[in-house]
C-alpha cells in the first residue's frame, strides 16, 4: 500500500523515477524548462481575464500528458497545493472579495502547481540544482540536493515512528497529539544527528563550500526555438490581456 | 614504513563522553588490522581520527609520520579513505555517479576526475548502476557505491566502519571478497572495524581489541579469536568454529571454514 507520502506528495524517488522517462520535453536544456514554468506561473499570475486564465490549466495538463508523465498522478499530487490554496479561497469571499475572484485564484495557485510539477518531473534534481546555483546563492542549489536526498528517508522515519507506536496500541486522539509532538522532538534530534553524520562523510571526501556535479547538459538548437516559442507565447497572452 | 601511529588518542564529546582513553595503535603499510569491541567501545571514534574527521584532545595520529592536524586536513583526506557504517551517510549525492564522483571532484579537474569514476565502477561492476537513485539501491550495492566513492580518491589506507553490518549472506561475501581484491590490487593498508569475528580472519593480519576506549589487546589474529577469555572480557562472541571446537574439547582451534573441514575431520575419523 503507497504511504500517505507517495500517495499525496511527489517524493524523492517518484520524481527521480519520472524525471528518467523520455519526451520531446525532458530532453529540453534545464535552463529552458526553468525558464518555461517561470513564466508561465507569472503569465498565470499576471492574468486578470478569466477566459484567458481558464486557458492555463490546459496548458498545463496537455503538456503534462505530452511529456508523457501520469496525469491521473499529477492531480492527485496536487491535492496537496489545492487544500492550501482552498484554505485561502473559502475565507476571501467572507471578508468582501468576489467568489469568481476566490475561485480564479484557486485556479491560479493549482496551475502554477501543475507548471512545477512539470518542471521538476522532468528534470533530475542534479540539473535543476545546477541551474538554481547560477541564478541563485549556490548553498541554496546544495540545500536543494541535500533536501532531495534526504526527505524520504525522513519521511520514512516519522512512518517508522508513527508504526512503532501503534503497534503498541492505538492511544486516543488527545494522546496521540502529545505523543506525536514529543515525536517531532526525537525526529529533531535523529535529524541532527544524521546531518551531523553526513557532514563528517562530505567533510572526509574534501567538501568545501560547494557541492560539485557530475552530470552536464548541452543547450542545443531545439532549446533555442522552444524558449523563442515560450516568449511568443508571453507576448501574446499579453497581447490578448490587453485586446480584451 | 609505519602507515599509522596513534598515541595515547583521548576523545570527550561534548557531552562529556570519554570514548577514546589514551588508545595506542600502530599500523604498518600493507598490514590489514581488525578493530574488535563492544557496542560504545570507541571504535568508531577510533577511525574517525584516523582521516582527520575527530581530532584528538590529547595524544597525537600521525599518518605516513606526518601529524593529522588542521593544517593537512586535504592531504589526509586523499591519504586515508572512510566507509561510513551507514551508507545512507555516505551516500547523499542524489544519483550513484554524482556520488561516486563527489570526492574526486572537489580535488581534480572534471575529464581526469569522471575518467577515474569510471574506472573504479567497473572495476566494483558497478557501472549500470550510475544513473540510479541511491535510496532504490539493495544495502550490498549502497555498500559498494560507498566504497567505490572513496576509492576512486585513490587513498593509500582504507578504513572502513562495520564494512558488513546490516547485510545478507551473498551481500557479505561479495564485500569480503571486494575488499581483499581491493586490498592485493593497490597494495592498501587497511583498517576495518567489526563485531563479525567470522571475517576477521579472512581480512586481517593483526586484531586491536577496544575495550571503554582503550585497547586491551594488539596482535595475532589467531591468538585472540581463540582466547575465549579476552574476548569475554571484550563482551564479544568467539567465533563458531572455536566455540565448537571448545565445546567438543579440540585443543586446535580453527578459524575459518577450511581449518574447520580439516580440523573437524580429523576429530571424527580419530573418534
Amino acid at each position: 500500500m503507497p504511504s500517505f507520502v507517495e500517495k499525496y506528495l511527489p517524493s524523492t524517488p517518484m520524481v527521480e523515477y519520472f524525471s528518467t522517462r523520455r519526451s520531446f520535453y525532458h530532453d529540453l536544456h534545464t535552463l529552458s524548462k526553468l525558464s518555461f514554468s517561470m513564466s508561465m506561473v507569472f503569465l498565470t499570475v499576471y492574468l486578470k481575464d478569466p477566459r484567458l486564465i481558464l486557458f492555463m490549466p490546459l496548458i498545463a495538463l496537455s503538456l503534462v500528458a505530452a511529456s508523457r508523465l501520469p496525469v491521473v498522478t499529477v492531480l492527485r499530487w496536487s491535492l496537496t497545493p489545492a487544500l492550501f490554496a482552498a484554505v485561502l479561497c473559502v475565507f476571501l469571499p467572507l471578508i468582501g472579495y468576489p467568489l469568481t475572484g476566490a475561485i480564479l485564484i484557486f485556479v491560479k495557485a493549482v496551475t502554477s502547481a501543475w507548471f512545477m510539477f512539470l518542471l521538476i518531473l522532468t528534470t533530475p534534481i542534479t540539473n535543476l540544482a545546477r541551474v538554481i546555483s547560477r541564478v541563485l546563492p549556490p548553498w541554496l542549489a546544495d540545500t536543494l540536493i541535500l533536501t532531495s536526498r534526504y526527505f524520504f528517508l525522513f519521511f520514512d522515519e516519522v512512518q517508522r515512528m508513527f508504526r512503532a507506536m501503534d503497534s503498541r496500541g492505538s492511544p486516543p486522539l488527545k494522546r496521540k497529539l502529545l505523543l506525536t509532538s514529543n515525536m517531532m522532538a526525537a525526529l529533531f534530534v535523529r535529524g541532527y544527528e544524521r546531518a551531523e553524520r553526513v557532514y563528517v562523510a562530505m567533510s572526509s571526501r574534501g567538501y568545501k563550500s560547494r557541492i560539485p556535479l557530475a552530470s552536464s547538459e548541452r543547450f542545443r538548437m531545439r532549446d533555442t526555438a522552444f524558449i523563442a516559442s515560450n516568449l511568443a507565447i508571453l507576448a501574446a497572452f499579453s497581447l490578448l490581456e490587453v485586446i480584451l | 614504513m609505519k602507515a599509522v601511529e596513534i598515541d595515547c588518542v583521548e576523545h570527550v564529546y561534548p557531552d562529556g563522553t570519554r570514548a577514546l582513553c589514551g588508545a595506542c595503535l600502530e599500523v604498518e603499510e600493507g598490514e590489514s588490522v581488525a578493530v574488535l569491541g563492544p557496542n560504545g567501545s570507541g571504535k568508531t571514534t577510533l577511525l574517525l581520527h584516523l582521516n582527520g574527521s575527530l581530532l584528538p584532545r590529547e595524544g597525537s595520529v600521525k599518518v605516513f609520520g606526518e601529524p593529522v592536524s588542521k593544517r593537512n586536513l586535504d592531504w589526509v583526506r586523499r591519504t586515508v579513505g572512510v566507509v561510513f557504517q551507514d551508507s545512507d551517510d555516505q551516500l547523499f549525492m542524489p544519483t550513484v555517479l554524482d556520488d561516486v564522483a563527489f570526492g574526486p571532484l572537489n580535488f581534480k579537474p572534471r575529464e581526469e576526475a569522471l575518467r577515474d569514476v569510471e574506472e573504479v565502477m567497473r572495476e566494483l561492476n558497478i557501472l549500470d548502476l550510475k544513473d540510479k537513485i541511491p535510496h532504490f539501491l539493495s544495502g550490498g550495492q549502497k555498500k559498494l557505491v560507498a566504497i567505490a566513492g572513496v576509492l576512486v580518491m585513490k587513498p593509500r589506507i582504507l578504513v572502513l566502519d562495520e564494512p558488513t553490518v546490516g547485510l545478507d549472506a551473498e551481500a557479505k561475501n561479495r564485500i569480503v571478497q571486494t575488499i581483499i581484491e581491493l586490498k592485493q590490487r593497490y597494495k592498501l593498508t587497511l583498517i576495518f572495524s567489526t563485531f563479525d569475528v567470522e571475517v576477521v580472519p579472512l581480512l586481517a593480519d593483526k586484531v586491536a581489541i577496544l575495550k571503554e576506549g582503550k585497547i586491551i589487546y594488539y596482535g595475532d589474529v589467531r591468538r585472540a579469536l581463540t582466547d575465549t577469555e579476552l574476548l569475554r572480557e571484550a563482551r564479544l562472541n568467539p567465533p563458531p568454529y572455536v566455540k565448537l571446537a571448545e565445546l567438543l574439547g579440540i585443543e586446535e582451534k580453527p578459524l575459518t571454514l577450511e581449518e574447520a573441514s580439516k580440523t573437524f575431520s580429523r576429530f571424527i575419523s580419530n573418534k
